[in-house]
């Protein structure tokens, strides 16, 4: 164990326990109302959403699993990069819409909007579930992203995990989503100086990146054609759904305007590149002669070529950097699957007469047994069961895409077949994920992989027009006219 | 011309979800293959188009 990292690590954990406690005086509102808890009294501006959303969706396990994939696989793992650059015209396109139609009918989750969209709860309750059920893995494996970081510093894991913990878990309750949008503020800067000194340091200290490169074997450098469908379904299957998750739904409502929202759209790439640089760490890390290490596997080589080639200090600084870095996104996440297990199941299913008052106070014990769960689930059950958990959110939250945005702009969209649609999708990717054992997330079509969500999106989508055009047709009939109208 | 705004926002996925076109190591940047080094500047060129696309379409404020 170094010393020196341990003091740097500890003392800006202490500095964001403090800032994640005041976050509740910030911007003060009535913390005992939904709006102001889960969403901030939607009153961030263009400036915070973008640290926000940036600390939300940039995630700490992103930072470790995509330069892993790139250290394993090479090229394809660069998808991340074409993902997170196309995500952004679409968030412009839909996002200020469905941020305008929520604030209007006053809708904390999509699976709000949905129910007053379909006239359907059932719907509602389907993509409610599907959120709170992609969401779980996602948290967990924020918290496996703590834990490689511990690993690598030698602390004690089970404990240091459980403060770690017990801290998120507290914020969160105490000051609701007010905390991780300060904490991002903090995240994002320690992120970007960490990145910054780290492809600039270990470039240096490995001669550039033409020696760098010269280490990497040519085929790790460059896309074989045989994973060119791999690469841009992954990258368009990707984008099509990460503004259905709740989290970022959650980081999107909670933004004072459409036009914050859209002008986020223009920004938030600054962090694809980052995100870009951070995946070209696994080149470094093969070039440097990392070695995956178990349990971790390759999910251990970004700390530990940090580790390995920059001062110990300054790794301390980056190791922070990441841990705070899983507090935002997990704390987001399980605000906004606390939100739809209250207003879509408790308070639509249980008990539908709650107060204000209680209301929230379901949120906040919600958002605590979410993250109990998440953190036993990392503690008990081995790390692959959350990965493999967490490919298969993947291949469900996109499911909800006609309910939630083609919504938005097909008017003659109905229940019965979103429902099908939805059904169709998520038989159709559960069943390629199971057949190939939770390998991968690419099923051969026709001898050519690609990316399962995207095959079953397609599948959902015909069955959701083709039943939806259906329906309408019989309702325009002159029989049905004739029935209706008796 | 607002409307025709939007068909800008085609144009990264067009240039992005065919790597046919671009997954070659030559030319390099520094070293780095023309594959990677596209992708990043590629990040650049579609932050400017939306932000061109925010200021044609002037997005309401409420």
């Amino acid at each position: 164990m170094k010393y020196d990292q341990l003091a740097i690590f500890v003392g800006i954990f202490l500095l964001v326990t403090v800032v994640g406690f005041l976050a509740a005086r910030w911007r003060r509102g009535d913390l005992k109302l939904l709006d102001e808890w889960g969403l901030a009294g939607r009153r961030f501006g263009t400036l915070v959403t973008w640290f926000l959303l940036g600390g939300d969706l940039y995630t700490a396990y992103t930072f470790v699993a995509v330069p892993a994939l790139v250290f394993g696989t090479g090229a394809l793992g660069l998808f991340a990069i074409p993902y997170t650059i196309i995500v952004y015209p679409l968030v412009f396109l839909v996002m200020p819409k469905f941020w305008a139609v929520c604030r209007q009918a006053g809708h904390v989750t999509p699976a709000d909007y949905v129910k007053a969209r379909f006239d359907s709860r059932f719907l509602a309750l389907l993509v409610a579930i599907t959120g709170i059920v992609a969401t779980m893995p996602y948290i967990a494996l924020q918290i496996f992203g703590i834990q490689v970081v511990l690993a690598e510093m030698g602390l004690p894991i089970e404990v240091a995990l459980v403060i770690a913990f017990v801290v998120l878990a507290l914020f969160t309750y105490l000051s609701g989503l007010r905390a991780p949008a300060l904490i991002a503020v903090v995240k994002d800067v320690m992120i970007w100086a960490a990145v910054l000194i780290a492809v600039i340091w270990i470039p240096i200290k490995l001669g550039g990146f033409g020696a760098i490169f010269a280490h990497v074997p040519i085929a790790k450098q460059n896309l074989a054609p045989a994973q060119f469908a791999g690469f841009s379904t992954l990258a368009l299957g990707s984008a099509l759904a990460l503004f259905l998750y709740p989290h970022a739904i959650t980081g999107v409502l909670s933004a004072k305007s459409a036009r914050v929202v859209a002008r986020n759209a223009a920004f938030l790439p600054a962090y694809s590149f980052m995100l870009g640089l951070i995946a070209l760490l696994g080149y470094m890390a093969i070039a440097a002669g990392i070695q995956p290490v178990k349990p971790y596997g390759a999910n251990i080589i970004v700390p530990a070529l940090l580790d390995k080639e920059l001062p110990s200090a300054v790794a301390g600084f980056a190791f922070a950097a990441i841990a705070i870095g899983a507090l935002v996104p997990a704390s987001v996440m399980s605000i906004a699957a606390a939100n739809l297990f209250n207003r879509n199941i408790w308070r639509e299913y249980i008990r539908p007469r709650e107060t204000p008052q209680n209301e929230t106070r379901v949120s906040q014990v919600a958002s605590l047994l979410v993250k109990v769960g998440a953190l036993l689930f990392i503690l008990v059950a081995p790390t692959q069961y959350a990965i493999n958990f967490q490919l298969a959110g993947g291949v469900w939250i996109i499911q909800t895409l006609p309910s939630v945005m083609l919504a938005l702009y097909f008017t003659w969209l109905n229940r019965t077949g979103v429902i099908l649609g939805w059904a169709a999708g998520i038989g159709v990717g559960t069943w390629m994920l199971i057949s190939i054992k939770f390998a991968g997330s690419l099923y051969p079509i026709f001898g050519t992989k690609m990316y399962i969500a995207l095959i079953a999106l397609v599948v959902n989508l015909v069955v959701t027009l083709v039943v939806s055009a259906a329906v309408a047709a019989v309702r325009r009939s002159p029989t049905a006219q004739r029935s209706m109208a008796s | 011309m607002r409307k025709f705004a939007l068909v800008l926002l085609l144009i990264p996925f067009v240039a992005l979800l065919f790597p046919q076109f671009y997954a070659t190591l030559e030319p390099r940047l520094g070293g780095v293959p023309f594959f990677i080094w596209y992708q990043f500047l590629w990040v650049i060129i579609a932050s400017v188009i939306t932000a061109v696309v925010y200021a044609i379409r002037r997005v309401p404020e409420a």
